[in-house]
């Protein structure tokens, strides 16, 4: 353990704040989930009362209805972290008229919060996050603790994914606190029921807008039977759901035709996907286009009979005349405007090292990003859970040695130069973007960068360019185009290189590796504070050390991912990692119920109806795409009438 | 059925969408009985963009601008433009003779208007190509993204253009096309076919003596002449076009 933070220095505090400020511009993160928000009140039992020995009958909390939450986060939160609030890097509390649970959904730091409340309920005041509100004592005020509990309920049963995730984030080992945090009482609801169901004609009609960008037909109209007018029963849902299941019917064609291909291209970020320069400038159109498609293909050929976990991790990709030069090997299709199916060599893997999913993520190891997107991806892709940066972290605290087997596996420790760094005090680096310098740079870092891979993947990720290209030492020694071996580059307009920026920035004279990662940042690491007067050695990012880096991705040093504080899972390529990530049908079952709304039904909205509902689908069917897709259009959720 | 707060507002403004045909349609102002229709204005075009979300209750306005109000985006609205002609291409694309002249002093199509304003679009684009980033494009959408269509001023604005060039290149003479709006039926039919779950209650309901489709029929057949028939059977059909009642969706 060392600290980041000193105390007693002759820096000035503002000036202080400024540096840390930088210090965080990269760390941490927390996950991105959603949840419906049309949910009936209940009242669900929960903490026993014990008063002496004796347990007394359980205490009914009630859930704030929407508004009142949104009310206590305005008041409680809004009043620091809102839009005038001075506190709004923590996190971002909207103005009260612009909250709505899908508009906390995508407010970074809503976890946080969450479990900042949930650690002030438990009275666990030294915890991090810090236990909120503020000011506020619930021993005396019992009132505010009534609130604090149905707030948490609320939370259970808006957004229990958040819940879910806060328990995820925060286990009770990776607490700064001095006491052991007890778990809150709360739990999620699993008895939605919808207010009013829609009548057969407003439900397909929805189901044929989501699936097929169309108003029904006569003869889809006609099925309905005399349901057309009156709430559609769950049987008949299924029924018409279900027809996207009729093999060859005009039905699935349709469907193959429309509501898979906006699935995949939702899967494949296939918006992000843009023209990239290092393709001939009249194939760059045709070439987007091709990408695009390429995992909507992959889908379309292989939908109907592989679970979709196992398209997720199939050594294929589909290619054409045009998308087919990108791979190595692959030969193009014989005819034009036609696809083809290709292996992927062992270092592509799977649809994780496609073409397709590494332009809609453009990033490289030299650049700050350091391929952190691209394996934050997966996890989208995977289990629906957005990784949102976290750049907000505490200051002061010590931080957690990394996992033997993360320092260990590379020397990538790349950070800003300090160049007010007092020996002693400071650490000669800020600013944190290497493998092992973001994580080793704050706890709540470690959340993604070490628990979810981030740092794992930025390695694994390092063979491949912004293009998606597999990158070699030959275009670091054009774009630094140096007049002798190691010498200086040379960036002038005669470097026609595409990484000629990329290379000048990552070269730049505000940059340095510490020399001595591996032990400074592994577990037990002494802190710089009590290293001594010097302060510890580093050296300047080079186009030879950047060649190092590289060349790490083939040294067989294996990097890793922690499953628990107990277990560690080895990962050096994107197949080990993306096996591990995607895990499996049940844990895609649980993203799908995500992203399935998302794609189809354009809501960002999912709730504990639907996850079960694609679960029980996926188990019944061993992970089929199609019965999941039904499973969802069933839901009492996709068939109720909105308010 | 029972009335909901929803069908009633729904109901509301495809009266209010049919009216606007011969008093404050835009982005015209009154069409005369000659058919000429006075330069666009896009500040009337605003203006009756914040009508229609300003001049309901308070419950029907959160209703409007609340978490749950949505627009068909540009995909959605391409798809569904079949209920007023089987090509919906042919529907879209802007012809010469829609585009207004640069001084407006161009004379317009017996029958037409011309609806689109000087420089906006070349002849021969399709008006939801044009307007797609205002229309919302679903293409345009990342993986960690999800729009939520709302119903600003731009979309529609944006959704008015397009009803006026499909209403510009509508078949609304021929009785039996998907367009023909001068019979009751035939207005009944054709708003069933674009809005298919809107509530029979509503298109029964008797406002100022007459239903929905009643309204709409008279409006399509008003006029002395066949120009001057087909020109406010266009009014109707874009009023009805650009109004919430076509415009919601039910993604």
């Amino acid at each position: 353990m060392f600290t980041r933070a000193s105390h007693g220095s002759a820096v000035p505090k503002a000036l202080r704040r400024v540096l840390a400020g930088i210090a965080f511009a990269m760390v941490g993160c927390t996950s991105k989930v959603s949840t419906e928000d049309k949910i009936v009140k209940s009242k669900i039992p929960v903490s026993p009362l014990v008063t002496g020995s004796n347990v007394t009958k359980p205490e009914e909390v009630i859930p704030f209805s929407n508004d009142e939450a949104f009310d206590y986060i305005s008041k409680s939160c809004g009043g620091c972290h809102g839009p005038e609030g001075l506190y709004r890097a923590n996190w971002d509390v909207p103005a009260r008229d612009k909250l709505t649970v899908g508009v906390l959904e995508g407010v970074a730091g809503i976890t946080r919060a969450y479990q900042a409340i949930a650690n002030k309920y438990d009275g666990n005041e030294g915890a991090s996050p810090s236990a909120m509100p503020l000011g506020v004592d619930f021993v005396s005020n019992q009132s505010a603790k009534t609130d604090a509990s149905r707030m948490l309920k609320w939370f259970a049963e808006a957004m229990p994914t958040v819940v879910k995730d806060a328990n995820f984030l925060y286990p009770v080992d990776e607490k700064s606190g001095s006491k052991l945090v007890t778990t809150s009482d709360v739990k999620v609801s699993l008895n939605y029921k919808c207010k009013q169901v829609r009548t057969g004609i407003s439900y397909l009609t929805k189901l044929t807008s989501s699936l097929y960008r169309r108003n029904p037909t006569s003869e889809e109209i006609a099925l309905l039977g005399d349901e057309a007018r009156t709430p559609i029963s769950e049987a008949k849902r299924k029924q018409i759901a279900s027809r996207i299941k009729e093999p060859n019917s005009p039905s699935q064609l349709e469907f193959q035709q429309v509501g898979l291909r906006t699935f995949a291209q939702k899967i494949a970020d296939a918006a992000k996907i843009n023209p990239a320069e290092i393709d001939v400038a009249a194939q760059r159109a045709a070439i987007q286009a091709d990408l695009k498609d390429e995992f909507y293909q992959l889908l379309l050929k292989n939908y109907t009979t592989m679970p979709y976990r196992d398209i997720l991790l199939l050594n294929k990709v589909m290619v054409t005349s045009n998308t087919a030069p990108l791979y190595e090997n692959c030969a193009a299709p014989q005819q034009p405007e036609t696809w083809s199916e290709c292996n992927l060599n062992e270092e592509r893997s799977n649809y994780f090292g496609t073409v397709g999913y590494l332009r809609a993520k453009p990033s490289s190891f030299l650049e700050n990003g350091n391929n952190y997107g691209r394996a934050g991806s997966m996890f989208v892709v995977a289990s629906g859970e957005a990784l949102l940066p976290q750049t907000s972290g505490p200051v002061g605290v010590e931080v957690n040695g990394l996992p033997q087997c993360l320092t260990e596996s590379t020397k990538d420790a790349r950070a800003r130069r300090n160049k007010i760094a007092i020996a002693g005090e400071d650490e000669p680096l800020t600013g944190p973007y290497g493998t092992m310098t973001v994580p080793g740079f704050g706890n709540v870092c470690q959340g993604c960068h070490v628990r979810r891979g981030l740092a794992a993947g930025s390695k694994v990720y390092r063979p491949f360019g912004k293009f998606g290209e597999r990158l070699t030492e030959q275009v670091i020694d054009e774009a630094c185009a140096a007049q002798t071996p190691g010498g200086e580059c040379n960036f002038n307009d005669q470097n026609n290189s595409l990484y000629k920026d990329d290379l000048m920035e990552a070269t730049a004279e505000d940059k340095a590796n510490y020399v001595n990662a591996s032990a400074r940042f592994v577990t037990a690491a002494p802190a710089q504070k009590s290293r001594g007067a010097e302060l510890d050695a580093t050296e300047a990012v080079t186009a030879t050390f950047l060649k190092s880096l590289l060349a790490e991705t083939s040294d067989g040093a294996r990097s890793c991912i922690p499953v628990d504080s107990k277990t560690i899972k080895e990962v050096n390529s994107i197949k080990e990692m993306s096996e591990f990530v995607v895990g499996t049908n049940g844990n895609v079952a649980r993203g799908l119920a995500r992203l399935i709304p998302k794609a189809l039904a354009g809501t960002q909205v999912t709730n504990q109806e639907v996850i079960m509902a694609v679960n029980k689908a996926s188990s019944e069917s061993n992970g089929m795409l199609e019965d999941m897709i039904i499973a969802y259009l069933t839901t009492e959720t996709f068939a109720c009438q909105e308010e | 059925m029972k009335l909901g707060q929803s069908t009633l507002f729904s109901l509301a403004v495809t009266a209010t969408g049919l009216m606007l045909g011969c008093t404050q349609r835009a982005p015209y102002s009154t069409v005369s009985s000659g058919g000429i229709a006075e330069p666009a204005n896009k500040a009337a075009a605003d203006a009756h963009a914040k009508a229609i979300f300003t001049d309901q209750s308070r419950d029907e306005t959160r209703n409007l601008v609340g978490e749950k109000f949505r627009v068909k985006d540009s995909a959605l609205l391409k798809g569904t433009l079949n209920c007023v002609g089987d090509d919906v291409n042919q529907l879209l694309t802007v012809p010469d003779d829609a585009i207004k002249t640069a001084n407006g002093a161009g004379a317009a199509s017996p029958g037409k208007e011309r609806v689109v304003p000087f420089g906006l679009v070349a002849a021969g684009t399709s008006i939801i190509e044009a307007k797609k980033a205002e229309l919302y494009d679903p293409d345009a959408e990342g993986r960690e993204s999800s729009a939520s269509p709302e119903a600003t001023v731009n979309y529609l604005n944006a959704a008015t253009l397009v009803a006026e060039v499909v209403a510009h290149n509508a078949d609304v003479s021929t009785p039996n096309s998907k367009a023909y709006c001068r019979t009751a039926e035939a207005a009944k039919d054709l708003i069933i076919r674009c809005v298919p779950n809107v509530a029979e209650d509503s298109l029964k309901a008797v406002i100022g003596g007459k239903t929905i489709p009643e309204k709409m029929a008279e409006k399509c057949n008003e006029g002395a002449s066949d120009a001057e028939k087909d020109l406010n059977s266009r009014v109707a059909l874009a009023s009805f076009l650009s109004s919430w009642t076509f415009l919601k969706s039910e993604r």
